[in-house]
C-alpha cells in the first residue's frame, strides 16, 4: 500500500497514536518551520501595518522577506518561547521600531518597506467600532449575544452593523487577508458624519457625557476627560479655547458637548493609528 | 483572447519595437494584439469629424446574457432548432423587425442604433461581464476571476476621472440597485486602480419599495445643516493641531471624502432625485411597478440632477425564476415570454419616451447590452431541461440610443443563423471606445495602473458611423 507523502518535504510520522490527527497537527506546526515563520509575519503585520513578507498570504521564493534576519530572529524567539504569541507580541511592542513616530523626515519619507517610520493606517473596522464605544463610554450591544461582547469578539462575518461593513469588515468568502479592504470610502464618511451607530452612542443619556454632566463636573474637566479617553492626551490651548467657547455660547449644553465629542471622534488623530 | 481576423491582420504589421513593448505587457491582460492595436490607433491621430454630444450615459446592463436571436436579431428563415418559437413583427422603423414579445419596444426601436456583430471569447459570466463593464478582456475566462486592483475600472469610474459632473455635490457615477455576483462579486463594478474616490455611488435598496430611501442623505431633525457646519469647524480645529493632513495621503483622502459627503448632504439635488414619491403615479405605473421599471425611472431623475453616468443592473443574479437575469439555459422561451421581455418592454420604451418628451434624449446616450448572446442552436440538457440556449459570446447585439446616435442605424450583421459576425465585427473594446468618444473623452487617453504603467482607457475604435 502506498504511504501518504507530501510533495517536497518530510512526511508526517503516522504511527501508533490512537489519533493520527495528533501526528498531523505536530507535523503541520512544530515540525514545519514555515508555520512559525508565517505566524510571526502575521503578528508583525497586525502591529506594524505591513508584513515582513508582504502580502502576508504570499510566501514564495520570488517574494522574499524585506528583512530576512528580522523574520528569522522573530521565528527563533517564537519557537524558543514554546510557540506562545504573547512573548513575541511583547517583544515587538517593546521594540524601538514599533515605537517610532509616523512623521516622515528627509531620510525616511520615501520608505514604504523598511519600517523606518510607523505607517499611518485607518483603524480597522472592529477596532474602530470598539474604540468609538470606549471613548464615548457606551458598550456595544448585539442581539442574541452575551453582554460585554466587543466588536473584535464578534464571530462570523454577518454580525455587527453597517459601520463595520463600511470600514472594511470582510464577508469572509476568500481565504485571503486582502479581502479586508483598507481603503477609505465615501460611505465611511457618511457613517461617521451621520450614521446611526455614532448618533446613538453620542446621544445616549448615560454615556460619558451624560455621566460627567450629571456629576456637575466643570467644562474644563469634561473636556479633559473626553480628550483623554479618546486621544490619550490633554487638550491643547487652542482646542480648549475653541471648544469651551462653543459650549459656552450654546443654548443646550448637552448638545454642545455632543458636538465636541463628535469632533474628537472624527479627528484624524483618533481615526488613524500612527 | 484573440478573435480571428482583425488581430491576425494587425499582427502582420509588427515592428521589433512593438514586440519588445508587448513583451512587458503581461499582467494587465494587454495582449500583443491589443498593444499593437493601441499603437496603430495612436498613429491614426485624427479624431473622427462627427461631433459626439452626449452629456450623460444610462448604461442598462442585462446580466446573464440576453438571447439576440429571440429579441433583436431574429432569424425566421433559419432551420427548426435554431430559429426558436418567437416570430418577428414589423416595427415603426421600415426594414427592421423585432420579436413579437416586445410590442411596445417595436414603437421605439427606430430610436435605437443596433450593433449586431459584437463578439468576444469569454464564455464565463464573471469574465464576460467584467469585459462588458470595462471594455477590456480579463486575463482568464473563469468564474473564479477575482476582483483585484490589477483589473480595469468600470466605465462610470473612468468617466468620473475624465469628465466629472459639473456640480461637485452630484456624484458623477451612480449604480444601482444590485451588486452583480456569480459566486463571488463580479469584477468591473468599481473604480479599481483609479482609487476609491472614483467608485460609483452605489445604492443597494429597491426603488420600487415604499421604504426606498437613502439613509446617508437623510439628516435627522436633531442634526440640521448649521449644526453640521459647527461640527466641521470644531473638527478643523483638532485636525489643525496635528500634521497628518500635511503629509499623510490617508488623512487627505479621508478629509476629501468628508467634504464630498457634506456637499452631498447640503445639496438638495441628489436627495430630491432619490425621492420617487414626487413622481406622478401614472408615470410610475407606466415604467412598471417592479424593481427594474422604477430603477429606469430613477435613472432619468438622476440624469436630470446632473449625474453623468448611471448604471442600472437588471438583476443581481444571472438567472433563475423570479428576479434573476437572462441566463436561460433551459426553458428559454417561457422565461423570455413570461418574465424578462414583458419587464423590458414596459421599462425601456417608457424611459426612451420620457427622456424624449423632456428634451433629454439628444444629450443622453442609452446603452442596452448583456455580457454575451445566446447560442443559435436550441439545447436540451439533462441539467437545465429542454428549450435552452447556451452562452454565446461569438456574436450578439448591443443597442444604443440618444446622445446623437443615428436613429434606426444598423451596424454590422450576423450570419444566416446568428452564429458569427458576417460584416463589421466589433468587440466590447470598440463599444467602450464608442462610449467614451460619445461623451467627448478621447479613447486614447491613458491612465496608470498599480505599477504606474500607462494604459489606454479603451483600446478599441469608436463606431462613429452610427452617430449623426
Amino acid at each position: 500500500m502506498l504511504a501518504p507523502r507530501p510533495p517536497g518535504g518530510p512526511a508526517p510520522r503516522l504511527g501508533s497514536e490512537t489519533d493520527s490527527r495528533i501526528a498531523l497537527a505536530r507535523w503541520l506546526t512544530t515540525e514545519n518551520r514555515q508555520f512559525a515563520r508565517n505566524l510571526v509575519n502575521r503578528i508583525w503585520f497586525h502591529l506594524l501595518g505591513r508584513g515582513i513578507v508582504e502580502p502576508v498570504d504570499d510566501f514564495r521564493e520570488s517574494n522574499p522577506p524585506s528583512n530576512p534576519e528580522l523574520l528569522d530572529a522573530l521565528t527563533e524567539a517564537f519557537v524558543a518561547n514554546g510557540y506562545r504569541l504573547r512573548p513575541v507580541v511583547r517583544m515587538i511592542l517593546e521594540s524601538q521600531t514599533y515605537q517610532l513616530d509616523s512623521t516622515p523626515n528627509d531620510t525616511n519619507r520615501e520608505d514604504e518597506v523598511n519600517f523606518s517610520r510607523y505607517p499611518v493606517r485607518l483603524l480597522s473596522a472592529e477596532v474602530l467600532a470598539d474604540a468609538l464605544g470606549q471613548a464615548v463610554g457606551e458598550s456595544a450591544r448585539f442581539a442574541n449575544a452575551p453582554r460585554g461582547l466587543s466588536h473584535v469578539q464578534l464571530p462570523g462575518a454577518r454580525m455587527g452593523g453597517p459601520l463595520l461593513k463600511a470600514f472594511g469588515k470582510p464577508d469572509r468568502l476568500l481565504t485571503c487577508e486582502c479581502e479586508r479592504s483598507e481603503a477609505t470610502t465615501l460611505s465611511q464618511a457618511f457613517q461617521l458624519i451621520n450614521g446611526e451607530q455614532i448618533r446613538a452612542e453620542l446621544e445616549s443619556s448615560d454615556n460619558r457625557i451624560g455621566r460627567l454632566l450629571e456629576s456637575h463636573a466643570s467644562p474644563e474637566a469634561i473636556l479633559d476627560e473626553l480628550t483623554l479617553a479618546a486621544l490619550s492626551r490633554k487638550p491643547t490651548a487652542t482646542e480648549t479655547s475653541a471648544f469651551l467657547a462653543h459650549v459656552k455660547r450654546a443654548k443646550d449644553a448637552r448638545r454642545a458637548w455632543e458636538d465636541v465629542a463628535w469632533a474628537i471622534l472624527n479627528s484624524k488623530e483618533f481615526l488613524l493609528r500612527h | 483572447m484573440h478573435s480571428s481576423c482583425p488581430d491576425f491582420r494587425s499582427m502582420g504589421r509588427f515592428s521589433r519595437r512593438s514586440l519588445l513593448r508587448a513583451g512587458t505587457a503581461g499582467i494587465a491582460g494587454l495582449t500583443l494584439a491589443e498593444s499593437l492595436r493601441a499603437e496603430d490607433a495612436t498613429r491614426r491621430s485624427e479624431l473622427p469629424a462627427r461631433r459626439a454630444r452626449a452629456k450623460h450615459v444610462i448604461f442598462l446592463h442585462q446580466f446573464g446574457g440576453p438571447s439576440h436571436i429571440d429579441t433583436f436579431d431574429m432569424k425566421p428563415d433559419a432551420p427548426d432548432g435554431i430559429r426558436g418559437e418567437f416570430h418577428p413583427i414589423a416595427t415603426h422603423q421600415p426594414g427592421t423587425t423585432i420579436t413579437e414579445h416586445l410590442p411596445r419596444f417595436s414603437q421605439v426601436i427606430g430610436r435605437f442604433a443596433q450593433v449586431r456583430s459584437v463578439h468576444h471569447r469569454m464564455k464565463n459570466h464573471n469574465s464576460a461581464t467584467y469585459y462588458s463593464l470595462t471594455g477590456h478582456a480579463p486575463p482568464i475566462d473563469d468564474i473564479r476571476l477575482r476582483d483585484t486592483l490589477e483589473l480595469y475600472p468600470a466605465y462610470g469610474s473612468t468617466v468620473a476621472r475624465y469628465r466629472p459632473s459639473d456640480d461637485p455635490a452630484v456624484p458623477t457615477s451612480v449604480s444601482f440597485p444590485h451588486v452583480l455576483r456569480d459566486g463571488s462579486v463580479t469584477p468591473g463594478q468599481t473604480g479599481s486602480f483609479l482609487g476609491k474616490s472614483f467608485d460609483p455611488f452605489f445604492v443597494g435598496s429597491d426603488p420600487n419599495s415604499s421604504r426606498f430611501r437613502l439613509p446617508e442623505l437623510r439628516l435627522p431633525e436633531s442634526l440640521p445643516l448649521d449644526r453640521l457646519d459647527d461640527r466641521r469647524g470644531l473638527l478643523r480645529v483638532i485636525d489643525g493641531q496635528s500634521e497628518f493632513l500635511e503629509w499623510s495621503a490617508t488623512a487627505q483622502g479621508i478629509d476629501a471624502f468628508y467634504d464630498r459627503a457634506l456637499a452631498m448632504l447640503a445639496s438638495p439635488r441628489v436627495k430630491t432625485a432619490f425621492d420617487l414619491s414626487t413622481e406622478p403615479e401614472k408615470l410610475r405605473d407606466a415604467y412598471g411597478r417592479n424593481t427594474y421599471g422604477q430603477s429606469c425611472l430613477l435613472a432619468r431623475r438622476l440624469i436630470e440632477a446632473g449625474v453623468r453616468f448611471v448604471t442600472v443592473y437588471y438583476s443581481q443574479t444571472i438567472g433563475g425564476k423570479g428576479s434573476g437575469g437572462w441566463d436561460t439555459h433551459g426553458d428559454n422561451f417561457n422565461q423570455l415570454r413570461n418574465r424578462l421581455l414583458p419587464i423590458t418592454d414596459q421599462a425601456v420604451p417608457t424611459l426612451i419616451n420620457d427622456l424624449s418628451s423632456r428634451g433629454l434624449l439628444d444629450e443622453t446616450l442609452i446603452v442596452w447590452m448583456g455580457e454575451f448572446g445566446r447560442s443559435p442552436r436550441v439545447t436540451n440538457t439533462a441539467q437545465f431541461g429542454k428549450d435552452g440556449r447556451d452562452h454565446w459570446p461569438q456574436c450578439y447585439t448591443v443597442l444604443l440610443a440618444g446622445g446623437g446616435v443615428n436613429a434606426g442605424a444598423i451596424y454590422g450583421s450576423s450570419d444566416r443563423i446568428g452564429a458569427y459576425p458576417a460584416t463589421n465585427p466589433v468587440t466590447p473594446d470598440d463599444i467602450a471606445a464608442t462610449l467614451f468618444w460619445a461623451l467627448g473623452i478621447d479613447p486614447a487617453t491613458e491612465f496608470r495602473d498599480t505599477l504606474n504603467r500607462p494604459l489606454r482607457i479603451a483600446t478599441g475604435e469608436p463606431i462613429t458611423s452610427i452617430f449623426g
